[in-house]
C-alpha cells in the first residue's frame, strides 16, 4: 500500500536528490559571470564584431534548469551558449561566420589559451581545471523563419530560430544548418507555466520579494527536478554504454510533453515514465521525436541507423519504473536508500538524506515538529510538538 | 513563591494515562513503584515500525529499549547516542530538558521517534542528522 503520507515523504526525498544533482548556486553564478565576460569581449566597442551586435545567451540543460552535476568528480559541466550576430544569410558564408567569431577569441590571449581545437559547430573553452566548466559557443545567425510559420510553429516560437555552421558539411551544402534553442526553452517553460508560476509567486512571498524580482532559475518545478533525476538514472545505467544512452534533448523533450502541471515529484516521475513513450511518432516506418519548434527535425534521427538505441530507451525507462518500485517495497528509510543507491549514486542518495534529515532537525529547533497519536509519525503535522532537546550519550 | 516550592512530580498512573490516550494499543504494567510501557512506534511513512519499551520509576531517568526488530550497528561502528545497553540517549540530563513533572508523552516519547528516523537516515548516510552532544568526543551543543 502507498499511502498520501508515504508519497509525500517519498517525494520529499526525490525534491533533495534532484536538488543534490543539480549545479550548485556558485557554479551557477561563475558559470553566469564566464558566459557574460565572453559576450562582453566579443561585443565591446573596437571588437571586430561589435558591428555585428553579438549576443551571448545559454542554451541547453542550463537554461532549461535541467542541468545535472557530472557523475564523476573528475567530470565538467559543458555550458552551451549561442552567440548570435546581426548578419543575414546572404551575407556571409558558414566557414566565415564560424572564422570571424574564433579570430575575435583569439584576439584574446586568455581566451587563446583556452580554446579547444574546433568542433564540428562550436568553439569550446576549456577553463582551468577547479572550474570544471566547459562552454560551447555556437556561431548563430537569425534564420528566415517563414518557413517555419507555413509548416504551422507558432510565431513567437518561429520568429527566434537561428542558422547555424557545419564544418564538416559546409562544403557539400550551402543551405545553413538550423536549430532554435530560444524556441524551444520558451516551448518548454509553456509546458509548466501554470506551476511554476504558482511555485515563483510562492518563492516571491518566502522571499519577501516582488515576484518579478524572483529570477527564474531559482524556480524548480517538477518536471525539472524530475529530468534531472531521469538523466542521473540514464547516466548511471548506461556508464559503460554512453554512445547507446538516450539522450538528453529525447528525454526532456518527451517529459515536457507527458507533463500535465502536476505538483507532485513522485507523481510527475510515474506520469513521466508511463507517458513519455506516446509522444514517439511513427512516419511511414521511422521514429519520429519531433522538435517542437521545429517539426522537420527528428531528435532521434540516430536511431535509425542505430535501432538499439529506440531499444535502449524503452528498456530505459522500464527499469526506472522497476527501481522506484522495488525501492518502495522496502519499509525503512535505510532500506529504501540501500535499493535506490545503485540506479542513482550513493553520493547524490546520501546528500538527499542528510538534506533530508538536516531539514526535520531545523524544523524542530524551530519547534515546528510534531508527533502524530498512534503511529509516532514526524512531521509538520500531528498533535503533540517534539520540543527541544540534546540527544546525548556516547558515541 | 512558585520557585521556592517543590514542583511536584506527576504520579506513575497520570503518566500511564497521557500515554494510552497518546497510544490507545501500547501495552501498560505499573508494578511497584515502576511503570513499563510498550508501544509501536513509526517515525515516518516510510520507516519501518519499532517495538519500543520504557521503564520509568519516580525520581528516575526514564530507561528506553528498542524491543523489535534488532537495532542495526554496522560492523565497526556504534549506534549514536545510546548508553550502555543500547538504551536510547534523548536528553541532556542535570539540564531539566526531561524532569519527573513533565509528561512522558509529550517528551520522551515524541523524542523517541524522532531517535528512530535519525537512526535510520544514520544507517543510509552515516550521518547523525538529529544535533546533540556525545560528550566523550565534543561538547559543543548543536540541538
Amino acid at each position: 500500500m502507498f499511502d498520501l503520507e508515504k508519497k509525500t515523504q517519498f517525494s520529499q526525498i526525490l525534491r533533495h536528490l534532484a536538488d543534490s544533482l543539480d549545479i550548485s548556486d556558485t557554479h551557477y553564478d561563475d558559470a553566469v559571470k564566464k558566459y557574460k565576460a565572453v559576450g562582453n569581449w566579443l561585443g565591446k566597442e573596437g571588437s571586430s564584431l561589435a558591428q555585428y551586435s553579438p549576443e551571448i545567451s545559454p542554451q541547453g540543460s542550463f537554461n532549461l534548469g535541467t542541468i545535472v552535476k557530472p557523475v564523476s568528480h573528475e567530470d565538467t559541466y559543458d555550458i552551451d551558449l549561442v552567440c548570435q550576430l546581426d548578419i543575414s544569410q546572404n551575407e556571409i558564408t558558414q566557414l566565415l561566420l564560424k572564422k570571424i567569431v574564433g579570430d575575435r577569441l583569439r584576439v584574446n590571449k586568455t581566451y587563446q589559451g583556452m580554446l579547444a581545437k574546433e568542433g564540428r559547430r562550436c568553439w569550446t573553452l576549456i577553463y582551468a581545471e577547479e572550474t570544471k566548466f566547459h562552454m560551447d559557443i555556437l556561431p548563430a545567425i537569425p534564420d528566415d523563419y517563414t518557413w517555419l510559420i507555413q509548416l504551422g510553429v507558432p510565431y513567437e516560437y518561429a520568429s527566434q530560430a537561428i542558422c547555424i555552421t557545419d564544418k564538416n558539411r559546409w562544403h557539400l551544402d550551402p543551405d545553413w544548418p538550423r536549430s532554435n534553442p530560444k524556441g524551444y526553452a520558451d516551448w518548454f517553460r509553456q509546458r509548466m507555466v501554470t506551476v511554476f508560476e504558482s511555485q515563483k509567486k510562492f518563492l516571491a512571498e518566502q522571499m519577501r520579494a516582488n515576484i518579478e524580482d524572483v529570477p527564474d532559475y531559482k524556480v524548480k518545478t517538477p518536471l525539472q527536478r524530475a529530468i534531472q533525476i531521469l538523466k542521473r538514472h540514464r547516466d548511471i545505467m548506461f556508464a559503460n554504454d554512453p554512445d547507446g544512452m538516450p539522450i538528453s534533448i529525447i528525454i526532456t523533450t518527451l517529459a515536457a510533453h507527458a507533463y500535465n502541471n502536476e505538483t507532485d515529484l513522485y507523481e510527475t516521475l510515474k506520469s513521466l515514465v508511463k507517458n513519455m513513450p506516446l509522444y514517439i511518432e511513427p512516419h511511414e516506418g521511422i521514429l519520429w521525436v519531433p522538435n517542437p519548434v521545429n517539426p522537420k527535425e527528428n531528435f532521434a534521427d540516430k536511431w535509425q541507423e542505430h535501432p538499439d538505441r529506440a531499444v535502449n530507451f524503452h528498456k530505459w525507462l522500464v527499469k526506472v519504473e522497476k527501481d522506484i518500485t522495488d525501492a518502495l517495497e522496502n519499509q525503512g528509510i535505510h532500506e529504501i536508500a540501500s535499493s535506490l543507491k545503485p540506479a542513482f549514486g550513493e553520493k547524490s542518495l546520501n546528500e538527499a538524506l542528510v538534506m533530508y534529515g538536516d531539514k526535520v532537525n531545523k524544523q524542530r529547533q524551530n519547534g515546528k515538529l510534531r508527533m502524530a497519536a498512534g503511529s509516532g509519525i514526524i512531521g509538520s503535522t500531528g498533535q503533540t510538538k517534539v520540543g527541544g532537546h540534546t540527544f546525548y550519550g556516547r558515541q | 513563591m512558585a520557585g521556592s516550592r517543590k514542583i511536584k512530580k506527576i504520579s506513575l498512573a497520570v503518566q500511564t494515562l497521557n500515554l494510552k490516550k497518546m497510544f490507545p494499543e501500547s501495552k501498560d504494567q505499573i508494578r511497584k513503584n515502576c511503570l513499563t510501557w510498550e508501544a509501536d512506534l513509526t517515525p515516518s511513512a516510510l520507516s519501518k515500525t519499532y517495538t519500543v519499551q520504557l521503564i520509568y520509576k519516580l525520581n528516575k531517568s526514564p530507561n528506553i529499549l528498542v524491543k523489535k526488530p534488532n537495532l542495526i550497528v554496522p560492523d565497526g561502528k556504534r549506534l549514536p547516542h545510546t548508553y550502555s545497553g543500547d538504551r536510547l540517549c534523548l536528553y541532556y540530563p542535570g539540564i531539566g530538558e526531561w524532569r519527573g513533572n513533565l509528561l512522558l508523552a509529550r517528551t520522551i516519547v515524541p523524542w523517541i521517534s524522532e531517535w528512530l528516523l535519525n537512526y535510520e537516515i544514520w544507517l543510509a548516510t552515516n550521518t547523525w542528522c538529529g544535533g546533540g552532544i556525545h560528550p566523550s568526543v565534543n561538547s559543543k551543543i548543536t540541538g
